[in-house]
């Protein structure tokens, strides 16, 4: 990470206070004039207990003085992901917890005044409300709920026009406001425009604010306490009702069967693989450890099975969501991305300084990175030379490699190559070893009966 | 009250009923107080679903009174509309 990522702030978008990130630590600062009720909620029994279950990030009070910043520390998330990078079943995690949240803060006479995936990141497969900031003390007259309209934008719709159109949810990464209601409307069939929740929550704002384009919410709009309370908890029930009406059911492609539809793989080739990995795992011990091309996780749970944190990238939403669903099922420390290791996610937001890079975050987080069937993509596909490979492969594990080695004359090396026989046809293990070789000195290697090589490598210092 | 008044009273209560709500349009075009844009049509909706709420939490409670069935005196709404705005 340059100095200049490390102490530029991450959030500032509040005028509560802001977040700052310094190397492995988390600083938020809150102005002097939020301070007290910060820490009232922070001192509740209801952010301790959240705390201690690992559902609000862990904070300590770092500075407290009367008219002075309130200076906090977190502890700092394993892996950030953005929501752009999450599966389906993610985004319905991240919902969930936000609704919760906000249920419970009815309770406390307190409110969520913002209401986005970028207040969740997720732990393995937990998600953990990070913003503390985001909790207010509640106008208990009020029954209206100001981030309501944010949290119909940045949740529902995404998830309604990946559900209903097909667009997919990564593209939220340039949407930081979620999508408003025109924008989805137009493209919708008219028997989706008054299905459930599309109706109330595209259809019907789409109409009304474009007769009141220039509203704002009324001041003086008042109900009894308990009436407004009432209100506020019939809004998140309806809410989350609507969250799970526009979760698509699991999809499959061709990546998320391919476990199963492997032909090239023998049984006996897959136990071989499976044992020549586990025993890597079991020995090296790696405790952060990075699947490249993770597919549905079968090598992420693997790794997390034997005690390491593991976050796994695959392209494939669908077998990313597998991955995320076994993980979830299994409890296990795997945090499913999909991301494209050719092509990372970049930085972004106000000086590129709000949402990190994929590659900024990974630089040499973990102690053994796997790329298992995945070097021949990035040749074929992605037209990534051997020598590039192994220069980012070698930033970003401290310590290990495990990678597959696929020949030429492999059945999907043939198929991928599609004639270009004369570019990629002379590619062998010794031109693969060599290219590695700057960065890695090979350890281990374990032939298949299908002509494809795994190697442990361990990275030269 | 005798039967004659009643076209009055309709009237008023229509009159009454309209300036409910042109009250709560004029209250739209208040500045916003939350840093996040609340979005025009989702807050109109609220008002709606708010006003729908607060008549059904009233109705339920006085269901309740009338069977027998009110735990709390107390959190009766009193006679004011629990969900009319008040300008």
């Amino acid at each position: 990470m340059t100095s200049l990522a490390s102490f530029a702030p991450a959030t500032f978008r509040d005028p509560a206070g802001s977040l700052r990130i310094a190397g492995d630590r988390v600083f938020r600062t809150v102005r002097p004039e939020f301070a007290e009720d910060c820490l009232s909620f922070l001192r509740s029994e209801m952010a301790q207990s959240w705390m201690a279950s690992g559902k609000l990030v862990e904070t300590r009070v770092v500075h407290e003085a009367r008219g002075e910043d309130l200076k906090l520390e977190h502890r700092r998330v394993f892996f950030p992901s953005y929501p752009w990078e999450w599966t389906p079943g993610q985004w319905l995690s991240a919902a969930e917890l936000t609704l919760e949240f906000a249920e419970q803060q009815l309770a406390l006479g307190r409110v969520l005044k913002d209401a986005t995936p970028l207040n969740i990141l997720f732990e393995g497969s937990n998600p953990v409300f990070v913003d503390v900031l985001s909790s207010e003390v509640r106008d208990l007259e009020n029954p209206l709920w100001l981030a309501y309209g944010q949290f119909a934008r940045t949740f529902l719709l995404p998830l309604a026009a990946y559900k209903h159109l097909g667009w997919p949810l990564s593209a939220s990464l340039i949407h930081r406001d979620g999508y408003q209601p025109s924008e989805i409307y137009p493209h919708l069939s008219l028997w989706s425009r008054f299905r459930t929740p599309v109706l109330s929550h595209v259809t019907l704002p789409h109409v009304l604010g474009q007769r009141r384009s220039a509203a704002a919410p009324p001041r003086n709009f008042r109900q009894r306490p308990e009436v407004a309370l009432h209100s506020h908890r019939r809004r998140l029930r309806k809410l989350r009702s609507a969250v799970r009406a526009v979760i698509p059911t699991l999809a499959t492609s061709a990546w998320s069967d391919y476990p199963q539809t492997a032909d090239h793989y023998t049984s006996e080739d897959r136990d071989q693989k499976l044992e020549f990995v586990g025993r890597i795992l079991y020995t090296a011990r790696p405790e952060r450890v990075l699947d490249i091309g993770g597919n549905t996780g079968e090598y992420s749970r693997l790794a997390a099975r034997s005690g390491a944190r593991v976050v796994s990238w695959d392209t494939d939403v669908a077998a990313a969501e597998q991955n995320w669903r076994a993980a979830v099922a299994g409890n296990l420390a795997i945090l499913p991305m999909v991301a494209d290791f050719a092509r990372p996610t970049p930085a972004l937001g106000w000086r590129n300084a709000e949402s990190a890079s994929l590659l900024e975050r990974a630089h040499g987080r973990f102690d053994l990175v796997m790329m298992l069937g995945l070097i021949h993509h990035l040749l074929l596909i992605d037209q990534i030379p051997l020598a590039e490979i192994a220069r980012l492969t070698a930033e970003l594990t401290t310590r290990w490699a495990i990678l597959e080695w696929i020949p030429a004359s492999d059945r999907r090396f043939v198929d991928l190559c599609r004639g270009r026989d004369a570019l990629y046809g002379h590619l062998n293990e010794f031109g693969f070893l060599n290219a590695f070789s700057e960065f890695f000195s090979p350890v281990s290697r374990k032939a298949l009966s299908n002509g494809r090589v795994l190697f442990l490598m361990l990275r030269n210092h | 009250m005798s039967l004659r008044f009643r076209p009055w009273l309709r009237g008023i209560c229509t009159i009454l009923g309209v300036l409910q709500i042109v009250a709560v349009l004029c209250a739209f075009e208040r500045p916003a107080l939350a840093y996040v844009d609340p979005g025009s049509g989702y807050v109109f909706l609220q008002v709606i679903g708010s006003m729908c709420a607060g008549s059904i939490f009233y109705l339920r409670h006085r269901l309740r009174r009338m069977l027998g069935l009110a735990s709390d005196g107390n959190s009766e709404p009193g006679s004011d509309s629990s969900s009319s705005p008040q300008e």
